[in-house]
């Protein structure tokens, strides 16, 4: 396979990182910080097997994440479906809708697949906007959280819930690692590299992206339950695009093509939102404090800057460093 | 589906792009277990004749019938699932990928033959092995033509089709290829072979198109193409 020697010391690294800071957190940290550190990290990792991996850069991700929340809201609320069972229909339903859009979709390229990605985005939010039975621009209270009594867990506790959020992206993340490290992950590279070259070798090309854009949908499907479960509230906004945006700067961000890369990327983005849209941060810095609410200015020059001096992200940048065995490949 | 059909028939083929006619009713018939090169020029149509066949550039006209089986029109990648291996033009690395990946991606053709298996491909391009976990872009241009040619291999087809698969390479390569070529066939592999290096060609084909300005212009065996330097000079240019 590929070699990537500091893909393993990453991940390890950053489990640990994740412990020990959860282990010493407030109630802030795990009910804010580390559980949208979890969810944003599962989407930004299924987004990556898209932009990175297979090269279709999506700006509707956020689409599958609302689905995916309101299939939970609803069944949970409507038809009181108990959470584990509403957790799988949501990364089912989000598949199934993935899989009738990508049918079209997959065969667009480039500026077309971006924009048509957007544009269904879009509809996905607008439905949801007017939708009166799902509460229309008020969406939706009273969702319950998984219930896991059954093991003495408490999710209601935030320390609690936001470990049961690092553990599912944790295991996101080992089943993306195993998707792109198969022959089925080397063939999204090729076709991202040269797509007619690989159907001139006999693969259904468009089968293929289809399979990961209805895997990464199905991921994101999972996040939206698993968002709208943090937060016992569902709203049109989590299928925006700017979300969509967010979701795909930290993947530039961080890096993509690594699936690791994607969860670094989620965990700086968030690190630093709270931190840049904090009075105190500022203070400490010796500057006016109303630069907080100019965060998104600094985070944009940042991301800028970053893009700038690696263009392949932290993780991508890092990996350049440590390699000096070959030439590299772009 | 029969025995008697040869394994590739084409007939009357017409290829433009855009509005320049390339190919202009191109037949030629590769039978089992023949090694068939098809000469000519720059830009006589050679390249394009193999894309049409393998449905990258799509005819306008004729037909194109894999042991019988019409499959002209389809998509690449079905025309490929009916047993052929395809080596393309600039050998078609993925910069990124292993050697072993290379392999990995490859699926298998339906309509297969032969036994060749991953470790079946390290046996006979030993080089390969060695260089397995490099990446496509860290093979010298030989290295580069035998996993073009491994790859190729590994989904079992029963019709190969190379296009210019000396081209730009060192004579020692060449020779190389030559053998890989030469006990393929002797295995009884199907081969059509597009080729500017006159002497390469003639040397391993059982017969020779001539393609010159998208029409076949001679065809038949390597001796009587020696016998005729009219057609040598006007269509190769040799």
């Amino acid at each position: 396979m590929r070699r990537d020697p500091l893909q393993i010391p990453t991940v390890v690294l950053l489990v640990l990182a994740m412990a020990a800071w959860w282990h010493g957190a407030d109630f802030y940290v795990h009910e804010v910080l580390l559980s949208e550190i979890a969810l944003f990290a599962m989407l930004a990792m299924s987004l990556d097997l898209l932009v990175g991996y297979a090269g279709m850069v999506s700006l509707g991700h956020a689409a599958f994440l609302g689905i995916g929340a309101y299939v939970t809201a609803g069944l949970t609320v409507f038809l009181g479906w108990p959470v584990a069972l509403a957790m799988p229909a949501s990364a089912l339903v989000a598949g199934l809708a993935a899989l009738v859009v990508g049918s079209f979709v997959v065969r667009l390229g480039g500026v077309f697949f971006i924009m048509i990605t957007l544009a269904i985005g879009q509809m996905v939010y607008a439905y949801f906007l007017k939708a009166r039975e799902f509460g229309a621009d008020d969406g939706m209270s009273g969702i319950p959280r998984l219930d896991l009594s059954f093991l003495g867990l408490d999710t209601a506790d935030p320390a609690v819930f936001s470990a049961v959020l690092l553990l599912a992206a944790l295991a996101v993340y080992l089943l993306l690692r195993v998707v792109v490290r198969s022959p089925y992950g080397a063939t999204l590279v090729a076709i991202h590299q040269n797509e007619g070259r690989v159907r001139a070798l006999g693969c259904p090309v468009h089968r293929y992206k289809l399979g990961a854009y209805v895997l990464a949908a199905a991921i994101a499907g999972l996040a939206g339950s698993l968002t709208t479960q943090h937060s016992s509230f569902v709203s049109p906004d989590l299928a925006f695009w700017t979300v969509s945006g967010e979701v795909l700067i930290m993947v530039i961000l961080g890096g993509g093509g690594s699936i690791v890369g994607a969860a670094i990327g989620a965990c700086a983005f968030l690190v630093l939102k709270h931190w840049l849209s904090a009075g105190e941060s500022w203070e400490a810095l010796g500057l006016p404090t109303f630069m907080a609410d100019h965060w998104q200015l600094v985070m944009g020059s940042l991301f800028v800057l970053v893009v700038l001096v690696a263009a392949d992200g932290i993780y991508g940048r890092a990996r350049r460093l440590l390699r000096r065995d070959g030439p590299q490949a772009g | 589906m029969s025995a008697s059909e040869p394994m590739l028939r084409v007939t009357g083929l017409d290829a433009y792009y855009d509005e320049s006619h390339v190919l202009q009713g191109v037949d030629l018939e590769v039978g089992r277990g023949e090694l068939v090169a098809l000469l000519g020029r720059n830009g006589a149509g050679k390249s394009t004749t193999l894309k049409a066949i393998m449905g990258i550039v799509p005819p306008r006209n004729g037909t194109i019938a894999v042991a019988g089986t019409d499959v002209c029109g389809q998509a690449p990648y079905r025309v490929a699932r009916h047993g052929i291996g395809y080596v393309p033009e600039d050998r078609g690395m993925f910069a990124s990928l292993t050697v072993e990946e290379h392999l990995a991606i490859v699926p298998r053709a339906r309509h297969g033959e032969g036994d060749w298996t991953v470790d079946a491909i390290w046996q006979r391009f030993p080089r390969l092995r060695e260089r397995r976990a490099n990446r496509g872009n860290q093979l010298s241009g030989g290295e580069q033509q035998m996993l073009a040619i491994a790859r190729a291999l590994v989904r079992n087809p029963r019709l190969l089709v190379l296009d210019e698969p000396t081209e730009g390479l060192a004579p020692v390569v060449v020779r190389e290829i030559a053998e890989v070529l030469a006990d393929l066939k002797s295995h009884g592999l199907t081969v059509l072979l597009v080729e500017q290096n006159y002497p390469f060609a003639t040397r391993l084909a059982d017969r020779v198109y001539v393609l010159g300005k998208g029409r076949i212009r001679w065809h038949g065996t390597p001796a009587e193409l020696e016998r005729t330097p009219e057609v040598k000079h006007t269509w190769l240019g040799v």
